[in-house]
């Protein structure tokens, strides 16, 4: 986990807001965010409504220019980017967004909108168009004989599968995922986060995986920073930072999740087991 | 038989819900049969479709147009099925208030939230505008909302999103109310609201011996309210018990699957993928 | 506040600017000479030269946009000696066509425009809301479909066909109503109420249609509100509940577009006016661009513009105050 693939450093985020009759205020959505991602590591950015996180993944996959800070990339600055260089950044840097059916296309056919990431890379697919969809299909888990199919044939957690195998067409080095989870239902999550376990196991990209739920971060994390109003309050390896926190604010998140009677979900293991 | 059932508040009995579709009648809630004792929360957990917001409107008298019911469904041994939506005014809010996910939307943004709390209070125990006024504050401060009588003309956008579901309890309860249903309260709430506004709702509940019906998608969240837990899978119950038998043992398949699905705090990676 | 009103002041008088700016040299650029129109066909060079100068169009195009401006704000001086005409300020000029004062003319015909425009508005504002609310309390049914099928037909009817079949049928077969006529309220109110009653049902019918469609899509959109079902869930009054929690949040965009449209209208209905002979800003425009009376053409121009953009910020005032999302931040 020494070579790291990103790298942000003291990013801020201001806005200006208008209010009623022209008043202006500024606010600071990201107010000095510093981490690290290693090659083929997860970092999870965690908290509440508000707290950033949202805002920090929109800087770090470059859709929103930060209004100070520095973010490198294998080592090159991409702070401010030109388009050649973003063009490149965005062949290695790949979006899972929350809402799959927002973010797909309804009009594009599965194999159109696997395929566009390359089209706007301009890079040709691996064998040809059809193979190279039924493979990713393939590699997600959908059924590669529908790639003819629209976004709305498909259910909430096949239509997020398109979303990830959209994001892999272009073998990226990093995937961020923004609250790719939080809107499907508990049974279908649990598989999507087997999924994207396995495909980072399989590829060794990194993510950065946006969420508000512990728990799922619990799962899927190597390292996480917890942010509240805009800062990181805490990071470090996903075991020290639930077992053994020391933010103040970490403490009241952890201990505010609900959980299930612990005694009962422990009977129940031991009879299943 | 009702008799016997005379001290339970609320019966649903082989509860039927037929929605009329394009593609003809679908029904969405099948042969669902649960009861809520006084002073008792009964969780409805399951998955989105699984019909079971449809049965609490169902309670309410709230359906969609068009929609068709059977079986049966008594308050306070009173059938509520097939009134008349006149009779079913004078219960709903006075007998049965209901909140729901979104406080936000589920507010009118054009009036004060002392208004919209008044209103309910004087649809049914009438009374002049100044007594309201007065039970509405003393609501609001019973839920917790600071200043209440600051805070009463104030509209629900000046509102955080807890203090907005806080408003909706207040509002819920003014009319002491036998039932409270709670739709998915606490969904679209940020995780540390989330745990205070369940702790609320537990504790009004027994000041206020209100019997609760708590629908959810979140099992931790029912282990932590529900004494009872109803599990509902695409219309159907599928399996119906004490929160201890249903958490600790499971006999419906689903029921285990959606168990096993839910991520734990304590779930990490496999050691081996972690680098320490 | 004061601020943001006085921005939008500052907007609203750069705005009119511009529309005299571009209306005037459009008017010196393009229009044949008035004065040789004026003169008629017995006319000598010198005698245009005459003119032009009683006109004051003799002068290079900035100095005559200048003593406009300066007879709007100040007054001005027409002619010189004997011939001496002093115009007070707000001064539009003289017709080119009658030598009357456009400002005398525009205060006589105004009145006329603003019944037309306040009858028509109140007409349509009611049958269209009360129909597109009906539509969508009874979403689907018969009574919903026949409404909104006959409001889109009644969309698409051309406002001079719909003046001229009303006017052949009542006044001419059937012989119900007089001839609309310019008469004053004071002089004969019942030949008044009659003589407006054509010219406001042609112009309210468009508009009202589209209200209708309109008000049927925001209640529709309303009653499918959260908030709907929590006023329905508190068991109030189904009066209370549809005037509250129904129409209030339907409606208020409605007053957007309603006052767009209404300061539309008092800019001039051109061909309703023109129809029925009444003798409005919109009959003056129509006259004045049909003899290129410059003067007019400004005037008409100027007010239309001046209505739809005091509109704009009073719209916007009045949705502030409406919404208290907007209001209170």
């Amino acid at each position: 986990m020494s070579d790291v693939l990103l790298s942000a450093r003291d990013l801020t985020k201001r806005f200006t807001v208008r209010g009623v009759y022209g008043r202006k205020a500024e606010f600071t959505a990201v107010d000095g965010v510093s981490f690290d991602v290693g090659r083929g590591e997860t970092l999870a950015v965690v908290g509440e409504s508000g707290s950033g996180k949202s805002t920090t993944a929109r800087m770090v996959a470059k859709l929103m220019e930060p209004s100070a800070g520095v973010l490198e990339f294998e080592g090159e600055d991409i702070t401010h980017a030109g388009a050649a260089q973003l063009a490149r950044y965005r062949a290695d840097v790949q979006v899972v967004f929350q809402d799959p059916f927002s973010s797909l296309n309804p009009r594009h056919t599965v194999e159109r909108i696997l395929m566009a990431p390359l089209d706007y890379q301009g890079i040709a697919p691996p064998g040809d168009r059809r193979t190279y969809t039924k493979e990713l299909m393939e590699r997600v888990g959908l059924n590669p004989d529908h790639s003819q199919r629209y976004p709305a044939q498909f259910s909430g957690g096949q239509a997020q599968r398109i979303g990830i195998a959209r994001a892999l067409a272009v073998s990226p080095k990093l995937v961020i995922c923004d609250e790719a989870v939080s809107a499907l239902d508990v049974s279908v999550q649990a598989q999507v986060i087997e999924l994207l376990l396995r495909l980072q196991r399989e590829s060794g990209f990194s993510y950065v995986f946006i969420a508000h739920d512990l728990a799922v971060v619990r799962r899927i994390a190597h390292r996480v920073a917890v942010m509240s109003k805009g800062k990181i309050v805490e990071q470090g390896p996903c075991a020290q930072v639930f077992d053994d926190p020391v933010d103040p604010y970490t403490r009241t998140l952890l201990a505010a999740i609900p959980r299930i009677n612990p005694e009962w979900d422990r009977r129940r293991r031991a009879a299943t087991a | 038989m009702s008799e016997a059932l005379n001290s339970e508040l609320l019966v649903v009995e082989n509860l039927t819900v037929t929605l009329p579709t394009t593609r003809g009648p679908v029904a969405v809630v099948k042969d669902v049969s649960f009861t809520v004792g006084r002073n008792e929360t009964v969780g409805i957990v399951g998955e989105s479709g699984s019909g079971k917001s449809m049965t609490s409107l169902a309670v309410m008298g709230l359906l969609p147009r068009g929609a068709v019911t059977e079986g049966s469904v008594r308050l306070d041994g009173v059938e509520l099925l097939g009134r008349s939506d006149r009779e079913m005014r004078r219960i709903r809010g006075a007998q049965a208030a209901m909140i729901f996910q979104d406080p936000l939307s589920s507010l009118n943004p054009y009036y004060t939230v002392g208004l919209q709390i008044e209103e309910m209070y004087r649809a049914h125990r009438g009374g002049s505008r100044k007594e309201a006024r007065k039970v509405a504050v003393e609501a609001l401060a019973r839920v917790g909302i600071p200043e209440p009588e600051r805070r009463v003309g104030h509209y629900p956008h000046q509102f955080s999103g807890g203090q907005r579901q806080r408003v909706m309890i207040a509002m819920a309860l003014v009319c002491s109310p036998a039932l409270l249903i709670a739709d998915e309260p606490t969904t679209a709430l940020d995780v540390t609201v989330q745990a205070q506004i369940l702790r609320l709702l537990a504790e009004l509940q027994q000041s206020t011996r209100t019997g609760m019906v708590f629908i959810t998608h979140d099992l931790a969240v029912i282990s932590s309210i529900a004494t009872r837990v109803l599990v509902m899978c695409q219309g159907e119950q599928v399996e119906y018990g004490t929160a201890e038998q249903i958490f600790s043992a499971p006999q419906h398949p689903y029921t285990r699957k959606l168990l096993d699905s839910i991520p734990r705090i304590t779930d990490a990676l496999p050691a081996d993928e972690v680098t320490t | 506040m004061a601020r943001y009103l006085a921005g939008r002041i500052a907007g609203l008088v750069l705005i009119l600017f511009l529309v005299c700016l571009f209306t005037y040299l459009i008017f010196f650029e393009l229009s044949p000479d008035p004065a040789v129109m004026i003169c008629g066909k017995t006319c000598t060079p010198e005698r245009v030269a005459q003119i032009r100068t009683v006109l004051g169009i003799d002068k290079p195009f900035l100095t005559q946009f200048g003593d406009f401006l300066g007879g709007l704000f100040a007054g001005r001086d027409y002619g010189t000696g004997a011939n001496l005409v002093h115009c007070p300020a707000p001064c539009l000029g003289y017709s080119f066509q009658t030598n009357q004062s456009v400002m005398q003319m525009v205060v006589t015909r105004l009145p006329v425009t603003a019944t037309l425009a306040v009858g028509a508005a109140a007409l349509w504002l009611l049958a269209g809301i009360t129909a597109g609310l009906l539509s969508a309390v009874k979403e689907g049914t018969w009574w919903d479909r026949a409404a909104m099928n006959l409001a889109l037909g009644g969309a698409s009817i051309p406002n001079y066909v719909l003046a001229l079949a009303l006017q052949y049928i009542l006044v001419v077969k059937l012989q119900i109503l007089p001839f609309p006529s310019s008469v004053a309220f004071t002089d004969d109110p019942w030949l008044w109420f009659q003589s407006y009653l054509m010219p406001w049902f042609v112009l309210a019918t468009g508009a009202a249609c589209l209200y209708a469609r309109l008000t049927r899509a925001n209640v529709i959109d309303t009653l499918a509100e959260n908030f709907f079902r929590t006023a329905r869930s508190k068991g109030l009054a189904p009066v209370l509940t549809m005037r509250r929690h129904a129409l209030r949040p339907a409606l208020t965009p409605i007053v957007t577009i309603f006052g767009m449209d209404f300061a539309a209208l008092l800019g001039g209905a051109l061909i309703t006016e023109t129809v029925f002979g009444l003798n409005g800003i919109g009959k003056m425009a129509a006259d004045s661009i049909a003899k290129n009376d410059q003067p007019v053409i400004m005037a008409v121009t100027l007010l239309a513009a001046f209505f739809v953009v005091v509109g704009n910020v009073v719209v916007d005032l009045v949705y502030t105050a409406l919404d208290p999302r907007v209001r209170i931040r």
